[in-house]
């Protein structure tokens, strides 16, 4: 047996042994026993019962502080006992004001250095500590609540018969966090829902036939109003989205055997009204919004890229788009109609030259063909993220609803185009992530290269001006 | 929320079980994985596999006096078995540096005999129950939750050269113990 079997046999000693090993310990016992020996000598004389106390606080909390220090990552070298229960205090409270904790932050992250820190003006705020902090801790999404504090939310529950089989689907409505109603489903796995004027629109697979969906309608105050099967005659249809439309009926929109794009509408009762099935070939309905006349969807794999499609109000599409040139691949990540145009928020990645052998994510091909080629495995951020940010930049394309063509665009380099939304006072609102660190991990399966992005919001007017551009502070993260 | 409520959380297939889980163990369980990986997203691989394979193994398992260590278990095992496969360069350096350690107490390492795991760790679990706690928790520290000397030495406030020497007086223990006990390796 070697060493290493060796080590590894050692996974299966006593429990209670693993635990006691994990247990906080007080440290510098021994000094205290010291200290606790001499101080008796003074008790006679003062009171110094409230001294010892005093001290046994002190050394918890430097205790708990070096803890905390060790399960967040964070470097004591350099700090005195004082700061460092300083900045534990100024962590733990979320104070974020002594001036070292940012610093100490930071420190903790120079594999993934925060570089977007170079375009704030003098020191950082406490509230851009505190994001860093929470960014830090794999908070990196941030939660954005609907405006009334209405949430709608989704959960399984499985059979307690010794495997996981599917039970029930529960979809629930809170307000202010609070549970307002609950409703279940037993037919079907919730895969997602849509609000319409009078409720909502839940829908699923069975979890044994993927042949349809069913589809229900909720009304607001948490009745059932119908459920039924969605049956197209596929071998396998999935529901993508619900849309009410003018006429106020329900527009199904699904993909039929991974080929067909298919709109079938629903009275508000229930009754099937139409079915419309278009081939597009294999691929994905990423995103379809309400243009006039119909829709626009974007559809797309991860072979081929990404493509537009126009929708008249019967399903038949009528238009198809996509973006390239010769040097660029177009990434379309999301559309909205405005001001009469549609807009597509999408970031643009160099056509790689056939000169790569390497068959790695395709954005980043020209990137990780360079690595191997060098046999480079460890690479620094400094030198990885302006290569990074040479690959990509974020574009918002302003085209003509009827042809497709991009009349305008707006380019940002080192970025990505995100989120598109309109504001309550009609304004236009473009997230753009700002790559700003990275780091190459190539024995990781789910990326290959990771990393941070600051959002960047730019503002259009009515008219289709860009009026302003604003660092939200927020952080996502990079993951290709 | 105590272990024992997390567990009936686990058996009656509430997954808010994995949530509770995660805010109590989390960030020690992908401490554990960071210091065999030593690497981010890789740790946060193995403490999200830690909470399938959880999910998947209570029941039958009831670990309500043991959770941690149940937890822990799992998420060591997976971050060994990730630098098999991937053969992180990264991290082998580390658990090659153990493995040397351990050889030292093998009774006899050339032998080609078999022995059963389980008679391993009952031999073993038997010599650390003769260890004195502070001795105990420094070898498994150093080997469990395979920690750097450094680390061992802030931990416990003793110095790292009496870490090294009390870990090469264990070794030498466990080696004789397995010896006298009949443990052939």
């Amino acid at each position: 047996m070697r060493g290493k079997e060796f080590l590894e046999k050692l996974e299966n000693i006593d429990p209670a042994y693993i635990e006691a090993a994990n247990i906080k310990v007080s440290k510098n016992q021994n000094r205290f026993k010291r200290f606790a020996a001499m101080a008796a000598c003074f008790i006679i004389a003062l009171s110094l019962g409230v001294g010892i106390r005093t001290y046994a606080a002190e050394i918890q909390e430097y205790n708990d502080a070096i803890e905390f220090f060790e399960d967040h990552g964070l470097s004591t070298d350099g700090l005195s006992r004082k700061e460092i229960k300083t900045i534990y205090r100024d962590i733990t409270t979320k104070s974020f004001s002594y001036s070292k904790t940012g610093e100490v932050i930071m420190n903790s992250m120079t594999e993934e250095q925060i570089q977007g820190y170079e375009i704030w003006q003098g020191e950082p705020t406490p509230e851009d500590i505190e994001r860093l902090w929470n960014h830090k801790n794999y908070n990196g999404e941030f939660i954005i609540t609907d405006k009334n504090d209405i949430l709608y939310d989704y959960r399984l529950e499985y059979a307690d018969n010794g495997y996981i089989d599917f039970e029930k689907s529960y979809f629930e409505k809170f307000s202010n966090n609070t549970l307002v109603w609950s409703v279940s489903f037993s037919e079907f796995i919730i895969s997602g829902y849509s609000e319409i004027s009078d409720g909502v629109i839940v829908y699923g697979n069975a979890p044994d036939n993927y042949r349809f969906d069913w589809i229900a309608k909720i009304d607001k105050n948490g009745n059932i109003i119908w459920k039924q099967k969605h049956v197209n005659n596929f071998s396998y249809e999935m529901i993508v989205d619900v849309i009410e439309n003018s006429e106020g009926n329900y527009d199904v929109i699904s993909r039929g055997d991974s080929y067909y794009f298919c709109l079938t509408k629903y009275s508000p009762t229930g009754e099937k009204l139409h079915f419309k099935k278009s081939e597009i070939g294999n691929f994905g309905i990423w995103n379809i919004e309400r243009f006039t006349g119909g829709y626009i969807a974007l559809i797309g794999n991860f072979v081929e890229g990404e493509k537009i499609i126009r929708i008249d109000s019967d399903g038949n599409i009528t238009e198809s788009f996509a973006y390239s040139d010769e040097s660029f691949y177009y990434h379309v990540t999301d559309m909205i109609e405005f001001n009469g145009r549609i807009y597509l928020s999408a970031y643009t990645t160099p056509v790689f030259s056939e000169t790569n052998t390497s068959f790695c994510y395709y954005e980043l091909r020209n990137i990780v063909d360079y690595l191997i080629t060098n046999n480079i495995f460890d690479i620094s951020s400094d030198e990885l993220t302006p290569m990074i940010r040479e690959n990509y930049t974020a574009v918002l394309l302003v085209c003509d609803p009827s042809t497709g063509s991009p009349e305008q665009f707006f380019s940002v380099k080192g970025s990505m185009g995100a989120e598109l939304s309109i504001t309550e006072s009609g304004e236009l609102l473009w997230d753009v992530e700002s790559i700003t660190t990275t780091f190459y991990s190539p024995a990781t399966s789910s990326f290959t290269f990771g990393g941070n992005c600051y959002i960047f919001e730019y503002t259009f007017n009515t008219s289709g001006t860009l009026v302003s551009q604003n660092k939200t502070g927020e952080i996502t993260n990079f993951r290709k | 929320m105590n272990d024992g409520k997390i567990v009936d959380l686990y058996l009656e297939r509430n997954e808010e079980a994995i949530k509770y889980t995660s805010d109590k163990y989390g960030a020690s369980l992908r401490r554990i994985a960071y210091g065999i990986v030593n690497d981010k997203s890789t740790a946060e691989e193995c403490e999200n596999d830690t909470y399938v394979r959880a999910w998947n193994s209570i029941p039958p398992h009831e670990p309500r006096e043991y959770l941690f260590a149940f937890l822990a278990r799992i998420t060591r095992h997976i971050a060994l078995d990730i630098c098999k496969e991937r053969r992180a360069l990264k991290r082998t350096a580390l658990i090659c540096e153990l493995s040397a350690e351990l050889e030292q107490c093998i009774p006899y390492p050339d032998d080609k005999s078999i022995i059963d795991s389980i008679t391993l760790c009952d031999g073993i679990n038997k010599f650390l129950g003769t260890l004195e706690s502070e001795k105990r928790n420094v070898f498994i520290r150093r080997y469990w939750y395979m920690d750097s000397i450094s680390a061992i030495s802030k931990r416990y406030s003793i110095s790292q050269s009496k870490i090294k020497s009390m870990l090469l007086r264990t070794r030498n223990q466990l080696k004789e113990f397995l010896t006298k006990e009949g443990y052939e390796l």
